[in-house]
């Protein structure tokens, strides 16, 4: 069953001066119970404000929006109650409060009793490794321990739908570890799960769909096996101790390929043929390290998102 | 609701420069009651104690108490805080009320250092009733710091009316000069405004039996009751406004 259903949502901008901004271009997708929702896309592309559509933070201007069957603009009291949210950086949380304060005070807002409240604020701190330093100010904290408070916060209320805009920014690898183990047991639990990310490996990891959203549409949305098949991207040849000579000689097949001044070549090629050659190349040239590579969701997201941030 | 008053406790006690007031108005106390010392007006110490405790109080109450929501964005906490808007309005008034209340002190301290450092024929003749009207005053001043708070989140420029805000309504309040002075549409406007009734209440409750005390006591509750109601009002109206996207509330 599908715990949100969404239905050419969209979301204009008007402000006071400049021109409309489309942020959200009429989306319309569902996510079913106990799914892993990845939401993959540049900087500006919409996801911040589809998340903040779903969790009623702010109004759509066309299309709706349901969680658990209520619509978000006019039942928003039911969806609150259904929803978790993890805003990513360092902010949302009160400095100079303790983190079991700061737990504590988003219990009492989220109307649990004292004593649950209590319980579960144990509990979370507990889960998240925070039981040592939960009676040290937050603002003394490091970005990975203050994104695992933020977790516990939007837990605390044991909500059917986690929604998460970039919680991993920042994280060192152990901490992004630990976090794919969290969504993996959600997922277990039965918890439903948006999760916006720029990391792809981690995407590829713990999400069982994804959606690739750029200028405020779904350009495509499946399981990451499906995009990949359906969709084509190139396998990935890296190579070291490339000499000039056979660089050159692979740069004129299509595709993209970088070469650093040490020699290491990292080539994306279009079609197999190209592929071939290229390999035929490097082992001539006597490289090593000649490595050939699936295409994964960072050469996906290569090929479907056009580069505008900055041309290498 | 404890629970909210706890938390706000915990911040403050962690930004004692919040406290401020507590210390800078009996500091500028010394100043008046020397001057009303050497000068041998003795007898107007009381009502310097209660004028200065008033705007001590809405002072604290327009550049502190009224910060609440803005610290809120400032840490990214508002937009988390609106996924529970109902209970977030009443950890708000809560805290604000709490936060105003740092200048409740206030009063008997300006009496303290004016009786005892400078022996000023201060007298309290009705205690109880001063500190029930001091309380429902700092009810009066919070509220007021709710509506600010609100209205500060949807007008960035509100901050620099803080300043404007404090004159005004000293004058209207009764504060520095007698509201049956000021001219006419002046009078009616602080005729309806609750720190002229609460001034002037304080002052006869110093000085001795007070005149129709049942009903100054009950206009003071109503125009508090409805001050808080316009706070909480337009504060609900804010955050209900900022889902339309129209406030930016990351930075
Ligand atoms: N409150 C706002 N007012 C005006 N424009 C906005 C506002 N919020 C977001 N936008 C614009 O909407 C577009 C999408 O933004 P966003 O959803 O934050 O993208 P993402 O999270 O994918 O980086 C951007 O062009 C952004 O500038
Ligand atoms: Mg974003």
């Amino acid at each position: 069953m599908a715990i949100v259903e969404v239905q050419e949502l969209g979301r204009v901008f008007t402000p006071r001066r400049g021109a409309e901004v489309t942020a959200l271009d009429g989306v319309t997708f569902s996510i079913g119970e106990g799914e892993v929702l990845g939401l993959l896309g540049p900087n500006g592309a919409g996801k911040t404000t589809l998340s903040r559509i779903l969790t009623t933070l702010l109004l759509p201007t066309c299309g709706t929006a349901r969680i658990g069957g209520h619509d978000v603009v006019r039942q928003s009291k039911e969806v609150r109650r259904l929803i978790g949210l993890v805003l990513g950086g360092d902010r949302g949380l009160y400095g100079r409060l303790t983190a079991r304060q700061n737990l504590l005070y988003w219990g009492a807002l989220q109307g649990l009793g004292g004593r649950t409240a209590r319980q579960r604020t144990d509990e979370m701190l507990e889960r998240f490794g925070l039981g040592a330093r939960a009676d040290d100010r937050v603002e003394l904290f490091s970005r990975g321990m203050v994104q695992r408070v933020h977790l516990a916060r939007a837990l605390l209320s044991r909500p059917p739908l986690l929604i998460m805009d970039e919680p991993t920014n920042g994280m060192d690898p152990h901490a992004g570890a630990g976090f794919r183990q969290l969504v993996h047991d959600l997922k277990e639990a039965g918890c439903t799960v948006v999760l916006t990310t720029h990391d792809m490996q981690e995407a590829q990891d713990v999400c069982t769909r994804i959606a690739l959203i750029d200028h405020g549409r779904i350009l495509h949305m499946g399981a990451a096996g499906e995009l990949l098949a359906r969709i084509g991207a190139p396998r990935t040849i890296r190579a070291e101790g490339v000499c000039a000579e056979a660089a050159a000689r692979i740069a004129e097949l299509p595709g993209t390929v970088e070469v650093t001044e040490q020699g290491s070549l990292t080539a994306r090629l279009d079609g197999a043929e190209a592929q071939s050659a290229a390999l035929a190349v490097l082992v001539q040239a006597q490289a090593t390290e000649i490595a050939v590579a699936p295409p994964g969701l960072t050469e996906l997201y290569r090929t479907v998102i056009t580069d505008r941030e900055f041309a290498l | 609701m404890l629970h909210f008053v706890r938390a706000q406790a915990q911040m403050l006690i962690r930004s004692p420069q919040l406290f401020a007031t507590l210390l800078v108005i009996p500091f500028y106390s010394l100043v008046f009651f020397h001057f009303l010392k050497s000068h041998h007006h003795g007898g107007l110490a009381t009502t310097t104690a209660i004028t200065a405790f008033l705007m001590g109080a809405w002072s604290h109450a327009v550049f502190v108490a009224s910060q609440t929501v803005d610290d809120d964005r400032a840490q990214g906490t508002l937009s988390l805080s609106l996924l529970t808007p109902s209970r977030y309005l009443l950890a708000l008034a809560m805290r604000t009320l709490l936060t105003a209340s740092l200048a409740l002190p206030v009063l008997g301290e300006m009496f303290l250092v004016g009786r005892w450092v400078f022996g000023l024929p201060i007298r309290v003749d009705r205690p109880g009733l001063t500190l029930l009207v001091a309380a429902l005053v700092t009810a009066g001043v919070a509220a007021t710091a709710l509506l600010m708070s609100g209205l500060m989140i949807l007008v960035r420029a509100a901050r620099s009316l803080q300043n404007a805000l404090t004159y005004p309504f000293y004058l209207l309040g009764g504060l520095i000069l007698p509201v049956a002075t000021l001219p006419g549409p002046l009078r009616w406007i602080a005729r309806g405004f609750f720190l002229s009734w609460g001034a002037q209440l304080l002052r006869d409750a110093a000085a001795g039996p007070v005149p129709d005390l049942g009903v100054r006591l009950t206009v003071l509750c109503v125009l508090v009751g409805l001050q808080a109601a316009v706070g909480l009002w337009a504060v609900r109206r804010v955050l209900s406004f900022v889902r339309t996207g129209r406030v930016v509330l990351h930075d």
